[in-house]
């Protein structure tokens, strides 16, 4: 009976011993981990972005009618894809604990969307979001730039 | 027969009291040291987008200083800054300084540096020395160049964690 009370009781201590090294360790690890996905997300979506804005440029200066499709993978984190002021192409981001916002401005071409009916007015007076995606903003998309008679250029979900 | 068994039941206390006493020096020793400290082992960082990249960064004497450095590739205007708990609740403290004054709607070219402090910072709700903390930062800005009637205001949020000293 002695005896067995005592294995029992080593055992249970190796047992606190080797949970107390590995709890402190996981979360070492998960705080490292959850740091590397954010930056991972944040460079895809800077890349996606310049990528956008620098076939806008490409579209509008090659003239009417001309188009090009971009294929891109978007992070399941992304929630929304809009346009405000027609100048500045914005991402909702969702970081574990943050929402946060990615802008990249157009200086020099209008960017429309192609569905009029997705645009709202915000609460701040003046100020339109029309929407390129939302909600379903995860995994491969493609988005479609177009030129528009001299105006600027179109960005839709293809 | 008594006595034997005494003198034995004591000869194992003993040996046992030993043991005991090398243990707690020994737990005594690695927590002076602070291995058991896993605080330390946490990394003390300065999260925001690479839009803004963060340069620098320091949580001491009730102040949270950070510079940041404008990777956006336009001019901005930082409208309001605001620092808050890992519970969301704003801390309290006394006064915000953008670039060293006490102002709002400051200009921040492109690929320039911008100094952000809060001072006056106390425990309440969670401005504690020597604890380690996570402090989400929120800059609100616009793009003065963007031909709007009223500034399009955007929010991008980023956050500290490290040790308060």
């Amino acid at each position: 009976m002695k005896r067995k009370s005592q294995s029992s009781l080593e055992y249970l201590l190796i047992l606190a011993f080797a949970m107390g090294i590995l709890i402190p360790a996981i979360y070492v690890f998960y705080s490292y981990s959850s740091n590397s996905r954010e930056q991972l997300t944040d460079s895809i979506v800077m890349q996606i972005g310049s990528e956008i804005i620098e076939n806008s440029k490409f579209v509008h200066y090659s003239g009417e009618g001309s188009w090009i499709t971009l294929n891109v993978d978007l992070p399941s984190n992304v929630n929304k894809i809009y346009v405000t002021g027609n100048r500045e192409l914005v991402f909702d981001v969702q970081y574990n604990d943050r929402e946060s916002q990615v802008v990249f401005f157009s200086n020099v071409v209008d960017l429309y969307t192609n569905d009029p009916s997705d645009c709202y007015e915000l609460s701040q007076k003046g100020v339109v979001e029309c929407y390129i995606a939302r909600g379903d903003a995860e995994g491969k998309m493609k988005i479609r730039i177009g030129s528009l008679e001299g105006k600027g250029v179109v960005l839709s979900k293809g | 027969m008594l006595k034997k068994k005494s003198q034995a039941s004591l000869e194992y206390l003993t040996t046992y009291a030993w043991a005991f006493i090398l243990l707690i020096v020994a737990l005594a020793a690695i927590q002076y040291f602070g291995i058991l400290d896993f605080k330390k082992y946490l990394p003390q960082q300065c999260i925001f987008s690479s839009q803004f990249k963060c340069v620098d960064y320091t949580l001491s004497g009730g102040d949270i200083r950070l510079r940041l450095l404008n990777n956006v590739g336009v001019k901005l205007t930082v409208a309001e800054i605001i620092a808050e708990n890992s519970e969301k609740k704003e801390i309290k403290c006394t006064s915000k300084y953008i670039n060293d004054e006490s102002v709002v709607n400051v200009e921040w070219k492109s690929g320039e540096e911008i100094d952000l402090r809060f001072s006056g910072c106390s425990g309440d709700p969670s401005y504690i020395p020597n604890e380690r903390m996570e402090v989400i930062i929120r800059l609100r800005y616009y793009s003065p160049d963007t031909p709007v009637r009223t500034p399009i205001f955007h929010e991008t949020v980023g956050k500290i964690k490290a040790t308060v000293t």
